[in-house]
Order: structure tokens, then C-alpha cells, then sequence
């Protein structure tokens, strides 16, 4: 128990994601369920989400249809399993700016949003590059910079350069630049003391097998196959999480994890969809 | 009216067959590629003026959208049009001049004046999404995207141990 309460709430899935998409030389591996999902932290004083997926009505869906994502559900739905309104949300953490991270901003009309400034101007080099360059802007739907200038004007953007330790008490953002993507973070959520860490990893770890590999009595660290930046850089970001979890891996929590269900409590909602319970927080009850 | 994609798959098909129609379809949708790309770099554009230090590459963005909207002309107006495309055409133009209006007010650095200008490109953007409706194409160009089409990048699978080149 402590003062967070955290839930992944999946919104959508791919049931034939490519694996050598998760995992770096994992070729001809065929196909593997990938759940979508974003995560919501509930404090005493504030509804934050770390990333919003995507609106399927936008050119986002049409992304996520061309990889074969369904079942996308909207947030009002989702995030209602938790009991929270979209337009209760007053924080979010953008991992990275792919389609399934930032795509859904508009549905949140009152938060603030935290990015990477990083990560923007990268896509402004790869834009400004010019066709050729246009495999570096997968995943990006230029549509949800329009949202992020309307929140701009508002005053509810916020871009940062690097570290910002306690956004909100005992909630950090660690930058992990040149990885899954140029400007990535990642989020670390300090519930009681300083060993009762948990990392949200966003896409710079997808899954445990990131970590591990497939020997878990022999761990090798084995890299998101989809990533703009370094397969180094990627290992040595997995190694900095690890290092804050005290190597506990399972406090390391990946947004694309199908197997989290199998280490926290979970429950599918009317939708067919997993809301994982990591922790919750004193007062507040189970969603599961 | 809207135009769901994500819901109602729609395109104009009333002509079969029709090579002339083909041909203005593609270059319509070469348009709305164009366009997108334009938006996207006038979206960066837009942020990239109210935040200090984010503006360095404001002028290759903006000559690289010049470079574009010269390169594509009046395109999408320049002969009539078959019912099936005169449709998508329309909201072309519709987007066209509001991206020239942006244009103008980016080389102006009206830039600031930002409720106006995120009017005028969140209206291209409405405009470009009707187009690409009715031509049942993508607003923005996905060719690089993630895995690709997914059909066209179907892995077969030949094992399941990780094989890095040891």
C-alpha cells in the first residue's frame, strides 16, 4: 500500500503483431498478441495516465489498422472501469510520440501534458529531411502535433529537457533519449521508501523477454526490434530501470505485456478487455 | 455528415473502369499526400514558434513546404473533373487555401497569432480527412510505416530461440 494507486488498462490489441517488431534479430518468428494499453495513476491529488492511445477515427486508426490492431475501445469506457472521466485527467506523461502513446490527447481536455522536447524536435529534423527519410516517421501521426499546439496555447503543454523528479510527489520522469525513440521517457512511481519503486517502461522495454530473453535462469537483454534509435542505448536504458527496481523485474512494467495478468491481479471488463491491477493506494479500492 | 473511416470504409466508385477516372484519382491522391505532409511540417512549424529554442529548423521546415506547395501547383484544379472526383477536388482546394493562408502567415510571422492560425490548419486537416474519405486513401503518407502493410509483411515462422549471430 502507499500513496498510488496503478492500473494498465488495455483499449485495444494486435493479435498478429510481427515478433521481430518486439524483438531485436527475432526473424521469421512469425506473428504474436500484443496488447495496446495506457496507465493510469490515481493519487490523492491528481488523475494522471501515461499515455493516452489512439483515437480510431483518426488517422491513427488507420495506422493501427494497416498492423492489425482491433477492438480499439475509447477512453470514457476504458477509463471508466477504474472510475475516472476523461475529463478528470490532469496529468499526462507522453512516453513517445507514436500514434498508440499520443494519439488519444484530445479526449483529454483538462490535463497537462509532459513530452520530451526531444522528442519533437526529432521529428521536426526527419520532416525537414525530407521523403527519403520517411521509415524514421513510423508510428507518428502528424495530426496529433495539431492537438499538442492547441494544448500549447492553452498552457497545458509542457516540454521538458531530461529529468523531472517529482512531476507530481513521488513521480518522476527519467529521460531515455536515443532508444525506441529519439526523445522517449520513461516514468518512475515511488510509492513508500526507496526501495518500493515501480518503472513504467513505455515502449523501451515492450516485454519481460526484453529483459530476459528466453532463459530466464540465463537473462540476456534483447531489444525492441522497433526502435529509431540504438539497440545500445535500448540495453542500457533496460539496465538503468532494472537498477532502480533493484533488478526486481517484475516491478518494471511493460505497457505491451500480455503476461502481466499472470504476476498482478487482472480482470477482463464487459468490452473483453485487461485491467491489471499493479497497486493501490491506502483508501482507495480494488479494481479487480 | 461524417466521414468515419474507421467506421464506414467509404470510396467513390460510381465509374468503373474509367482510366480517366483513375488517373484523376491518383493524382488526387497525390495531392492529399502533399498536403499532409504540408500540414504535418506546419503543425511542427506552429509549435516550434512559441517554444524558445525549438525553432531552429523552423526555416527548412517552411522551405521544405514551400518546396512542396510550389511543386504540386494548382494540381487539383487545373481540368474538370468526373462526378467521382469533383467531390474530393473541392475539399482539396478548400485545404489548399487554408495552407497558403498558414503559409502567409508563418513568412509574415503572424505565426503568433496562434488561435488563428491552429483555425486555419485544423481546417485543412478536416478538409484533407473528407478528401481522403472520399478517395479511400490516408491523409498522411504510411508507406514507412511500423511493420508496413500488414498482409504484405507476413512472417512465416521457422522457430522459436532467438538467433542474434552468436
Amino acid at each position: 500500500m502507499g500513496a498510488h494507486s496503478v492500473w494498465v488498462l488495455e483499449y485495444a490489441q494486435s493479435p498478429v503483431h510481427p515478433v521481430s517488431g518486439v524483438y531485436y534479430g527475432a526473424h521469421n518468428q512469425g506473428t504474436m498478441n500484443l496488447p495496446f494499453a495506457y496507465i493510469l495513476i490515481r493519487t490523492a491529488d491528481a488523475v494522471a495516465l501515461v499515455d493516452v492511445g489512439h483515437d480510431a477515427n483518426d488517422f491513427g486508426g488507420e495506422i493501427a489498422n494497416s498492423i492489425g490492431v482491433t477492438g480499439w475501445t475509447s477512453p470514457d469506457i476504458v477509463l471508466g472501469e477504474c472510475g475516472v472521466r476523461p475529463e478528470d485527467v490532469t496529468h499526462i506523461f507522453i512516453t513517445h510520440a507514436h500514434f498508440d502513446h499520443i494519439g488519444g490527447l484530445k479526449f483529454f481536455p483538462n490535463a497537462k501534458i509532459f513530452i520530451q522536447k526531444k522528442e519533437l524536435e526529432s521529428w521536426m529534423w526527419i520532416l525537414a529531411k525530407g521523403r527519403r527519410f520517411r521509415s524514421l516517421l513510423a508510428g507518428l501521426n502528424p495530426a496529433d502535433i495539431l492537438y499538442l499546439t492547441q494544448a500549447n496555447i492553452e498552457g497545458r503543454l509542457e516540454l521538458l529537457e531530461g529529468t523531472r523528479e517529482d512531476v507530481l510527489p513521488g513521480i518522476h520522469l527519467y529521460p531515455a533519449h536515443d532508444t525506441h525513440t529519439a526523445g522517449s521517457q520513461y516514468v518512475v512511481v515511488q510509492n513508500g521508501g526507496s526501495d518500493d519503486r515501480l518503472v513504467l517502461s513505455g515502449d523501451v522495454v515492450y516485454t519481460y523477454r526484453n529483459l530476459t530473453g528466453d532463459d530466464q535462469l540465463d537473462p540476456c537483454f534483447v531489444p525492441p526490434g522497433l526502435a529509431n534509435g540504438s539497440q545500445t542505448k535500448l540495453i542500457q536504458a533496460a539496465e538503468e530501470m532494472l537498477g532502480i527496481v533493484g533488478n526486481d523485474e517484475r516491478r518494471i512494467i511493460p505497457v505491451h505485456e500480455e503476461k502481466l495478468a499472470q504476476f498482478y491481479p487482472s480482470r477482463l471488463s464487459d468490452h473483453g478487455l485487461r485491467i491489471v491491477e499493479i497497486c493501490v493506494a491506502d483508501g482507495e479500492r480494488s479494481r479487480v | 455528415m461524417g466521414y468515419q473511416r474507421g467506421l464506414v470504409p467509404f470510396s467513390c466508385n460510381e465509374v468503373t473502369n474509367a482510366v480517366e477516372l483513375q488517373e484523376q484519382r491518383s493524382e488526387l491522391e497525390t495531392l492529399v499526400r502533399a498536403y499532409g505532409e504540408v500540414l504535418a511540417l506546419f503543425s511542427f512549424m506552429h509549435l516550434g514558434l512559441r517554444e524558445p529554442g525549438m525553432n531552429l529548423l523552423f526555416a527548412q521546415l517552411s522551405c521544405r513546404a514551400a518546396d512542396i506547395l510550389e511543386s504540386v501547383g494548382q494540381g487539383g484544379d487545373r481540368r474538370r473533373r468526373l462526378a467521382a472526383t469533383e467531390h474530393a477536388a473541392r475539399h482539396l482546394g478548400r485545404a489548399r487555401s487554408d495552407l497558403l493562408q498558414a503559409q502567409r502567415a508563418f513568412e509574415g510571422r503572424l505565426g503568433r497569432q496562434s488561435t488563428e492560425l491552429l483555425r486555419l490548419l485544423t481546417r485543412a486537416s478536416l478538409e484533407l480527412k473528407r478528401a481522403s474519405a472520399l478517395l479511400g486513401t490516408m491523409t498522411f503518407d504510411a508507406s514507412g510505416c511500423c511493420a508496413g502493410p500488414l498482409f504484405a509483411n507476413a512472417e512465416e515462422t521457422h522457430g522459436s530461440a532467438f538467433r542474434l549471430g552468436a
